[in-house]
């Protein structure tokens, strides 16, 4: 039987660049987020081989302006430390010395051997917090991060939006970091991404990537993390501008894909666009925000509405986002809209292949997510009807309702 | 270095055109670029923001609503010289193009529509003035240039933005909104049919809605902040900082104001960035732990350097900023500088790569340089040709006779 490797390396026809994404999968806690969130600023910074974020930094910038990423990302349940590379094609550019080979070895190089030099560590320590402290001021920011802690209140592993607990990061050391460290090397990892010279550039990472996390399972059945039952009232007072308010709608089960699919044309609907139900009715009519948002986050089972409003009219714009999330439910759609909305969806989808993040997205899903591959998206959204769409706004309930002003 | 094929066309009535060619994207882009903006003179601050609003307003309703029935986006953005309106969808090319043309040709200002649009530009201003940043920028800007039109905010201010009638609009649109002041770009995968389709297409559209009768007028007017070290009470725990340069020598380098503020940033970028022996001495000495924001700029009122920070001792970094800024290189920093100013030419080559994946950065920034007869292409092969020694007596003219402001925060105020 053959060992089947997590990697993936697909041709690239249509851009100057290419990109190499290396994901690491684990549970989502809080205490991980923080280790994530630490460890992937650290080889950010410098690694063994580049002590200095001079050197990391020079030997990138001389890689014609390596674009090295790290950072944690949250799906559900899962955590994905996430590492990509982004960088010229080399044959955009005549020189003998910039190869597939020098890549993937820079790469490889600062995923696999971070610098746990005690320096260092406080620096990123006090960049990340420095970052922190500067993203929480921002009252869009600070309203996202109570809305969350307030909806995994009795669930405090997922109610971490940004950087994990701050208590974490400031107690963490090199002998703590070594060892979460020393544990990724065992998870479940996928090396995917597209490059012109493809096979080339899978068999350099088979080379430079050996890890037994490789040949283990990195999809998962169900990382969903079910919405918890809450009736949710509350608002803080910090005499901004503007009020922010955030609704989120719990989803009552498993949301499956042609469901996420009728949860995306939903928010199109609803805030998609300038003619979209809630940019008419709050910004248009009511005058009261210059924009308004909405999401479907699937794997959370969770339905936001969000907008920056004058905060005077904020009750009435609440009052119109739950009548017409309610319109919705009770099958009093707008036809017109509805087809417009699943006009604009397909087209997201056609200009979303012309960026390179989105064709790694895809990958790293198709690894991640069982069925993904097998469903076909374009079909769904072609054929996705107004019942489908009450079918799942009947399926959201109300959970929570925050305003800060 | 490839650049992409372009179709260049000057039509009867003054208006430029550009099509710029991405063969396998599903994108296509269309933009039409005038060049007026917020720092150009206008009675009361924010009406060319406000404009840009409002074009959108027809007799029939909101027009961005018949784009978003082709399945098109559209949108439109206010900067110091410049006001862009653009669309992108995947198909319906001649429709899109003849939309586009009514937003920007066909004015509609009234009362009733006027007024229902200040609050929600109002609330666009409120949004931005939510974040610690705007503070910093807004004092900085209006340090440097006081209370002109450069000085004040993009969008005005809520007094300026309540003050603006349908009939200052109307003034404004027709001074400003010539032909001659105005470049439409296409950028996609087009086929040699779509692209004689769109040249004819436009040309009959600029006859119809551009009135060339009128000549454009520009005006640059240079006004002089107080230029202070300004601290600001804030209520928030924001860590944030910023230095103005006001550049009273900046000019074109080889022809060109863009390649000027590439070498100014990347001389800047040599002094100041996380790779500086000069960044290596601050870490060290616990004032700053985040790269600083470095950003040039060249605006008809007036030319400057922005640099955005976080340090929770600004005071002391800000006096250290500045000294490394007219500092001149030390023999021993020659090797760094030569060293960087070599990794700066591959990177610039880089993000000139870059831009070729990013159909709507590379329109409209083939647009802005359409306005001021810029050549990207050929900056970037005089910066790839240029000497070490070129690059400094460039830079140190570019800086003479700078003046320095800056402006910090005062937190829990």
């Amino acid at each position: 039987m053959m060992l089947t490797i997590n990697t993936k390396i697909v041709p690239n026809d249509k851009f100057t660049t290419a990109t190499i994404g290396c994901f690491l999968r684990l549970p989502l806690t809080s205490h991980n987020l923080a280790y994530a969130s630490l460890i992937t600023r650290l080889q950010s910074n410098a690694s063994l081989f580049y002590p200095t974020i001079s050197s990391q930094e020079a030997a990138m910038s001389n890689l014609y302006d390596l674009q090295f990423e790290a950072s944690p990302q949250l799906f559900g349940k899962e955590l994905i430390v996430s590492y990509i590379a982004n960088f010229i094609e080399p044959q955009e550019i005549l020189d003998p010395e910039y190869t597939y080979q020098a890549i993937v070895d820079l790469f490889a190089k600062i995923v696999q051997h971070p610098s746990f030099d005690d320096e260092l560590i406080e620096y990123t320590k006090r960049q990340i917090l420095a970052d922190y402290q500067e993203l929480i001021q921002e009252p869009a920011n600070y309203a996202l991060d109570r809305f969350f802690k307030l909806w995994y209140q009795d669930e405090p592993d997922y109610a971490e939006n940004f950087v994990g607990p701050v208590k974490e990061i400031e107690e963490a050391d090199d002998y703590s970091l070594r060892e979460f460290f020393d544990n990724m090397k065992m998870l479940p990892v996928a090396v995917v991404g597209f490059a012109k010279g493809s096979s080339q550039v899978e068999k350099l990472i088979h080379d430079h990537f050996k890890q037994p996390g490789l040949i283990k399972r990195f999809m998962v059945d169900n990382l969903t993390i079910p919405a918890p039952k809450l009736q949710i009232n509350e608002f803080d007072e910090q005499d901004n501008y503007q009020a922010q308010l955030l609704i989120g709608y719990g989803f009552a089960g498993k949301m499956t894909y042609q469901e996420q699919i009728a949860g995306m044309m939903l928010a199109q609907y609803l805030a998609g666009d300038q003619s979209s139900k809630l940019f008419v009715k709050v910004r248009e009519e009511l005058g009261a925000a210059y924009a308004i948002d909405a999401n479907n986050y699937a794997n959370n089972s969770l339905f936001l509405i969000n907008a920056g409003l004058d905060p005077e009219k904020a009750d009435e714009a609440k009052a119109i986002i739950l009548q017409e999330v309610n319109k919705v439910a009770n099958g009093e759609i707008d036809e017109a809209l509805f087809k417009k909305a699943k006009k604009s969806l397909k087209n997201v989808q056609l200009i979303g292949q012309d960026h390179e993040s989105w064709h790694l997205a895809q990958l790293l899903r198709g690894e991640l997510f069982s069925g993904y591959q097998e469903f076909n998206r374009d079909w769904a959204i072609s054929h996705l009807t107004m019942k489908q769409m009450t079918t799942f706004a009947q399926k959201l309930f109300l959970n929570e309702s925050y305003v800060l002003k | 270095m490839i650049a992409p094929k372009i179709y260049s066309h000057k039509y009867e009535s003054g208006l430029t055109s550009q099509i710029v060619l991405r063969p396998n994207f599903n994108q296509r882009f269309f933009g039409i670029i005038v060049d007026f903006g917020s720092a150009d003179p206008q009675e009361k601050p924010g009406s060319a923001h406000f404009l840009e609003h409002k074009l959108f307003a027809k007799p029939e309703g909101d027009l961005s609503h018949q784009f978003e029935k082709l399945g098109a986006d559209v949108n439109a953005m206010t900067s110091f010289n410049e006001t862009m309106f653009y669309c992108s969808g995947i198909d319906q090319n001649n429709k899109l193009i003849e939309l586009l043309f009514r937003l920007v040709g066909e004015p509609y200002f009234t009362k009733e529509n006027v007024a229902k649009e200040t609050p929600i530009i109002q609330q666009e201003l409120a949004m931005y003035q939510d974040d610690p940043s705007w503070a910093i920028g807004n004092n900085l800007m209006i340090e440097m240039f006081d209370q002109s039109n450069l000085g004040i905010d993009v969008a005005g201010t809520k007094e300026s933005i309540a003050a603006i009638t349908a009939e200052d609009l109307t003034q404004v649109y027709q001074e400003n909104y010539l032909p001659e002041k105005m470049h439409f770009i296409a950028c996609g995968d087009f086929s040699e049919g779509q692209i004689q389709s769109i040249t004819s297409l436009v040309d009959k559209l600029q006859k119809k809605y551009l009135d060339s009768s009128k000549k454009a007028k520009f005006s640059d007017l240079q006004e002089h902040g107080k230029m202070r070290d300004l601290v600001i009470d804030s209520t928030t725990d924001s860590n944030m900082f910023g230095l103005g340069l006001r550049l009273q020598n900046f000019k074109k380098v080889l022809s060109s104001w863009e390649l000027a503020q590439i070498l100014l940033e990347i001389m800047l970028e040599s002094k100041l960035s996380v790779m500086s022996p000069w960044f290596e001495q601050m870490k060290q000495a616990g004032l700053v732990t985040n790269s600083l924001q470095i950003s040039a700029n060249y605006t008809r009122q007036g030319n400057f350097v922005t640099i955005l920070g976080l340090s929770p001792k600004s005071p002391i970094l800000i006096d250290q900023i500045k000294k490394e800024i007219v500092k001149p290189i030390s023999s021993k920093d020659l090797v760094y500088a030569k060293m960087f100013f070599e990794m700066q030419k591959k990177e610039w080559l880089a993000q000139h790569e870059r831009s070729l994946n990013n159909i709507p950065f590379l329109a409209i920034e083939m647009a802005e340089g359409s306005l001021d007869n810029e050549d990207s292409y050929a900056n970037l092969r005089n910066l790839q040709a240029m000497s070490f020694e070129d690059y400094q007596k460039f830079c140190q003219s570019l800086l003479e006779g700078c003046e320095i402001c800056s402006v910090s925060l005062r937190k829990g105020k």
